[in-house]
This record gives structure tokens, C-alpha cells and sequence, in this order.
């Protein structure tokens, strides 16, 4: 891949009425390669997912607010804490979940499997 | 050593739930199971709760239950309670296999991602295997509340020489396909161990294929002793990860205390389904089809409780299958619904008889079902779960306890606006919103940054839940 490439797609896709008439209604990050090849940019869909991490509104800090627990989803990994007590349970002998006080039971949750038969 | 595959692989998570045993003494691990027996009796037996909450001495109305209670060992409990917890995450990770099979690790994220908004604390817990064997047809139990409506047992899986041969080259296919996520399935559903006298043999056969001893949950701990205690010594030799009894009644409560010690049953959790205790049920399967009677009955004489709701058991991220009718089936976690009674999604439905089946069965449900990206033929709807409002240079999806406000480039509320609509095609979108003069790599990463998210609803068409 070349960074120059890249740099000069973004640049020319302000500019260019033929480019931009060929990506008309491309999403998929494979589409757009194979149309930006054809036209002499030498990049790659993993170009375009950096380019998406960097630019996208998703995740520019600037341009998005993931206002309160939404930012497990803005990771894009899952959750790394159990997160036990996030619905309100809060069990008699720390985390492990024997007996709710408060609010629904999580030891009935599967830790892997099924249980409730 | 018997070895499937060469040698076991190696298994993260289980290193870790070892550690938790090797370095606490005989006597703190004897301790901590004496708490956790108080537990059990203060969540599942009401009189005893009533004794304690009464202001009888905690101690005294344990010592007459056989358990001897040591308020100052409760920060143990915790230690350890706390590590469990640790190796529950590491089971979900060890579902990951981004490098062996991405186009279903994609997936997989993405599921985790619509659970963890979707089904709120319950989904944050999901841990999401890759996939279970169902070792019967049906299930002995009969349990009237069973969250996945398990049917009436119709035979099992025997460990005969040609049902081993083929159960070792599933188990060789599954690794040769996922890598060690392997490690994290499990050998029941709708199913209980104990219809399968040969289960054992089964999981022992996992364990030497993946390096995993697959979690037990049996609702007949005492049906057959000789069985359960075949099933905790396997525990006891490769030591993987907790087990679990499913109680049902106060009085199996009660036999299972008396019939194993407190610290035989340390690595064993007590699901408690029993009426006396404290915890809910799922409302889900035949539990929500008695409450869907018992709401309709309450409504009628005008008023209908409605508490906080777990609305699915199911677990697994991936694939179901039942070696006694060789289907496989493509799940996923969801709500309860009259869509999904039983909790749980249906991608895509096969059938096969041999190993070399299920791969092709496998890889054609993957293909089928777990696009790499949105392409520009594909509707953009957002999960039916997501709120889709307009705010100022843009617009706001909200979710159970989540919000994300994307706003401040070119064409966000019109995005915002057919996003809303949810009948346009990508490619339509783009085209729009090129029109409108928006960079067209911005609005391909906008879409394809809410389908990797989970945002997109991928809920299968109704019709298309079997041989699809």
C-alpha cells in the first residue's frame, strides 16, 4: 500500500467528478478498492479501515459523544469485566453472585452453558 | 496421557481456575466452601433465611445445618469469588479467533456487541461459546419451566466405536475450524447429562481434543451418584471450570447437602430454581408461556406485576449441534419473544452425517450468514432495539443503558434520516448522500462502522430459520 495513495484518493475525491462517478454508491470497503485501483490508487481495505479509524464519525473524538454506556460498543472489543453488579445485583459475598440482596439474580446466568431446567 | 490430536492444548482460562486452587491451603478452601454452603441455604431454603433474618445467631442456625460459619473468612470468599469471575472473562475471550476463522469471530463480535445493549446486565455476562453438543434427543426432566422447552427424551448418542470415531473428528473439525475457541463449548442444551449414560466418556474425549473438560449442569445430580461422582472426579483430574447442579425443589436442596460435603461441592455451583428460593427464572420458553397465562389472568381482574426480567438462558454465539438427529443450527442470544420463545435466535438450520458434512455445513452457514461488510444491495435498518432521533448537525442512537451521538460532518442528518426510515440500501444512501455533497469514505466508513458495532439488524427474515 502506498500512504501517498491514500492521501492523494482523499485529496482527489474532493475534485474529481470520474472518481467520484465510479464510487457513486460503492459502501463496501471492497468495492471502493477495486474502483480506486482501477483508477491508479494502490491501496487496500486495510488502508480504508485505518482510514475509518482515524476519520470516521463514529470514532472521532470530535465528531462523536457516546454519552454514557455506549462506549462498550465504541470499543469494537468485548466487554472485558463481567460487570456483575450492572444490573442491580449485588451479592452477599462479593462478586461471585450466591445470593442476590438486591434486585434480579445473575447467578442463574449461564457461566457457560445451561442451567435453568 | 490419551491424546486425540498430539498433545492437549494448551488452556488459558483453565491455568487460571487451577491457580485459584494451588495457592490457598486445605483448611481457606474448606473455609470458603463453608460460606458458600451458607449461601446456598440463605438463598434457597426460606425458613432458613427466616431463621437468620428472625436475629438468629448466623452461626448457630448454620452449625445445625452441618456448616461451620466464620463471618471473618467472608474477604476469602470474596478473593475467590472474584477470581471465578476473572476466569469467566478469560472464557470469553478464549472465544476469540480473529486470526483462525475472522469472518466468524466478526460475527461473534458483532453478536456481543447487540447482547450486551440488548439484554442489558444479563448480556454483559454472556460469556458466548462458539458452540454445543447436544448428546440426546430430548430431555428426562421435564422441568415446567424450562427456558428452552426442552421435549420429551427420545434417545441419546452412545459411545460406540463408530459414534466415537465420529465424535473425535467432529471435535478435530471444530478445532481445525475455530482454533482453541474450541475450548469453549460445552456438551448440552435442551438436554440434560445425565439422559447419557456415556456422557463422561464424551466430555473426556473434549477435554483431550481441545484441552478443555466442558462445564456439566445436570438437574439430576442424584439420579444416578455413580454418574455424578464420575462427573466431579473428571473435574478433580483436569480441574477446567466450575460446575453446576440445577436445583429444582427444597427437597433436593436439602438431599444434595446431605449427600455431598461442602467441600466436594466447592466446584460446584448451586443454580437454585427451587419456588422458596431468591432467585428468578428466565422468562423464557415454558416459564414465559406460564407468565404470558398468568398476565392474561392478572390483567383480567385489572393489574399485572411486571418485575425485572431475565428473558433468555441461551449462551452460545455460534453453533448448536445434536448428534442424535446430526442437525446444526446457526444461534445467537436474544430477548424472548413471540419471534424467539426460546431465547435464542435461529440463523440457519443443516443436517449431516459425517464430520466432513458438518465442516461443509459449517462453512456454509458462515457464508450464508456473516457478511464481511455492508455492500451497497444491503438495507440499512438499525436493530429494532435502537432509537434513531435527530439532534442538532446530526443524529443520536439510544440503546437499553447506551447512547452515541454521530453529528458534525457533511450529510449526518441526512443519514440519520434514512437511517430512521429503514428501507433504503447502502448504496442508495451513499448515493444520496453524495448528491448532498457528503465524502463518500466518510459515509462508507459511517455504515460500515455501525454494522461491526452490532448496530445493524442482522434478525434472520421470518421463513428463513430452517435449511435456508
Amino acid at each position: 500500500m502506498s500512504k501517498a495513495d491514500l492521501e492523494r484518493l482523499v485529496r482527489d475525491i474532493q475534485t474529481s467528478p470520474r472518481l467520484l462517478s465510479a464510487l457513486e454508491g460503492k459502501v463496501a470497503f471492497s468495492e471502493i478498492v477495486s474502483v480506486c485501483r482501477t483508477h491508479g490508487y494502490d491501496i487496500s481495505t486495510d488502508d480504508l479501515r485505518a482510514y475509518a479509524l482515524a476519520q470516521s464519525p463514529e470514532l472521532n473524538d470530535e465528531q462523536l459523544d457516546a454519552i454514557s454506556a455506549g462506549t462498550t460498543l465504541l470499543n469494537a472489543e468485548v466487554p472485558s469485566s463481567p460487570q456483575l453488579s450492572a444490573g442491580g445485583s449485588i451479592p452477599l459475598f462479593g462478586a461471585g453472585g450466591i445470593v442476590p440482596l438486591v434486585g434480579r439474580s445473575i447467578s442463574s446466568v449461564p457461566l457457560v452453558g445451561f442451567s435453568d431446567k | 496421557m490419551r491424546t486425540l490430536h498430539g498433545t492437549v492444548p494448551h488452556n488459558v482460562a483453565a491455568d487460571r481456575y487451577r491457580a485459584i486452587f494451588a495457592l490457598r491451603s486445605p483448611a481457606e478452601l474448606s473455609a470458603i466452601a463453608h460460606l458458600k454452603r451458607f449461601g446456598e441455604r440463605y438463598a434457597g431454603d426460606n425458613g432458613f433465611r427466616q431463621e437468620i433474618l428472625g436475629g438468629g445467631a448466623a452461626e448457630r442456625v448454620a452449625e445445625r445445618h452441618g456448616i461451620d460459619l466464620d463471618p471473618s473468612h467472608a474477604a476469602l470468599y470474596d478473593a475467590y469469588s472474584t477470581e471465578l469471575n476473572a476466569c469467566r472473562v478469560l472464557h470469553q475471550q478464549a472465544g476469540r479467533c480473529a486470526e483462525t476463522n475472522p469472518r466468524f469471530d466478526a460475527w461473534r463480535q458483532r453478536q456481543t456487541c447487540r447482547c450486551a445493549a440488548e439484554l442489558g446486565a444479563i448480556g454483559g455476562v454472556i460469556t458466548h461459546p462458539i458452540i454445543a453438543f447436544e448428546l440426546s434427543a430430548g430431555c428426562s426432566i421435564g422441568c415446567w419451566f424450562c427456558a428452552v422447552s426442552a421435549g420429551r427424551l427420545k434417545g441419546s448418542f452412545a459411545y460406540t466405536p463408530d459414534n466415537a470415531a465420529l465424535w473425535r473428528e467432529i471435535l478435530g473439525v471444530t478445532l481445525d475450524l475455530f482454533g482453541n475457541a474450541a475450548q469453549t463449548g460445552f456438551c448440552y442444551w435442551a438436554t440434560d447429562p445425565s439422559d447419557n449414560p456415556d456422557y463422561p466418556l464424551f466430555i473426556e474425549d473434549f477435554y483431550f481434543a481441545t484441552g478443555n473438560l466442558p462445564q456439566t449442569t445436570t438437574a439430576a445430580p442424584l439420579r444416578d451418584l455413580g454418574f455424578t461422582r464420575t462427573i466431579l472426579r473428571l473435574y478433580d483430574e483436569y480441574r477446567c471450570f466450575i460446575n453446576r447442579f440445577s436445583i429444582t425443589s427444597l427437597k433436593l436442596l436439602n438431599d444434595v447437602h446431605a449427600t455431598f460435603t461442602p467441600e466436594e461441592l466447592l466446584g460446584v455451583e448451586l443454580v437454585l430454581l427451587n419456588p422458596e428460593s431468591l432467585t428468578h427464572k428466565a422468562l423464557a420458553g415454558r416459564a414465559r408461556d406460564a407468565q404470558s397465562k398468568k398476565r392474561d389472568l392478572a390483567a383480567a381482574r385489572g393489574g399485572v406485576a411486571v418485575g425485572p426480567e431475565q428473558t433468555t438462558i441461551a449462551c452460545v454465539s455460534g453453533f448448536l449441534v445434536n448428534m442424535v438427529h446430526r442437525r446444526l443450527q446457526l444461534v445467537s442470544p436474544t430477548s424472548a419473544s413471540d419471534r424467539w420463545p426460546l431465547g435464542y435466535r435461529t440463523y440457519g438450520e443443516r443436517h449431516f452425517e459425517t464430520a466432513g458434512d458438518l465442516r461443509s455445513a459449517i462453512e456454509d452457514l458462515i457464508a450464508s450468514h456473516m457478511p464481511q461488510e455492508i455492500t451497497s444491495s444491503d438495507v440499512m435498518c438499525l436493530r429494532e432495539d435502537v432509537r434513531n432521533e435527530r439532534i442538532p448537525s446530526g443524529f443520536e442512537l439510544a440503546w437499553n443503558d447506551g447512547r452515541l451521538a454521530i453529528r458534525g460532518f457533511s450529510g449526518a442528518s441526512l443519514l440519520g434520516d434514512m437511517l430512521r426510515e429503514g428501507k433504503h440500501r447502502a448504496g442508495e444512501i451513499q448515493s444520496e448522500l453524495m448528491r448532498a455533497g457528503a465524502d463518500v469514505l466518510a459515509t462508507a466508513c459511517a455504515l460500515q462502522g455501525l454494522f461491526e458495532r452490532g448496530l445493524v439488524n442482522d434478525d434472520p427474515e421470518p421463513g428463513t430459520r430452517a435449511g435456508d
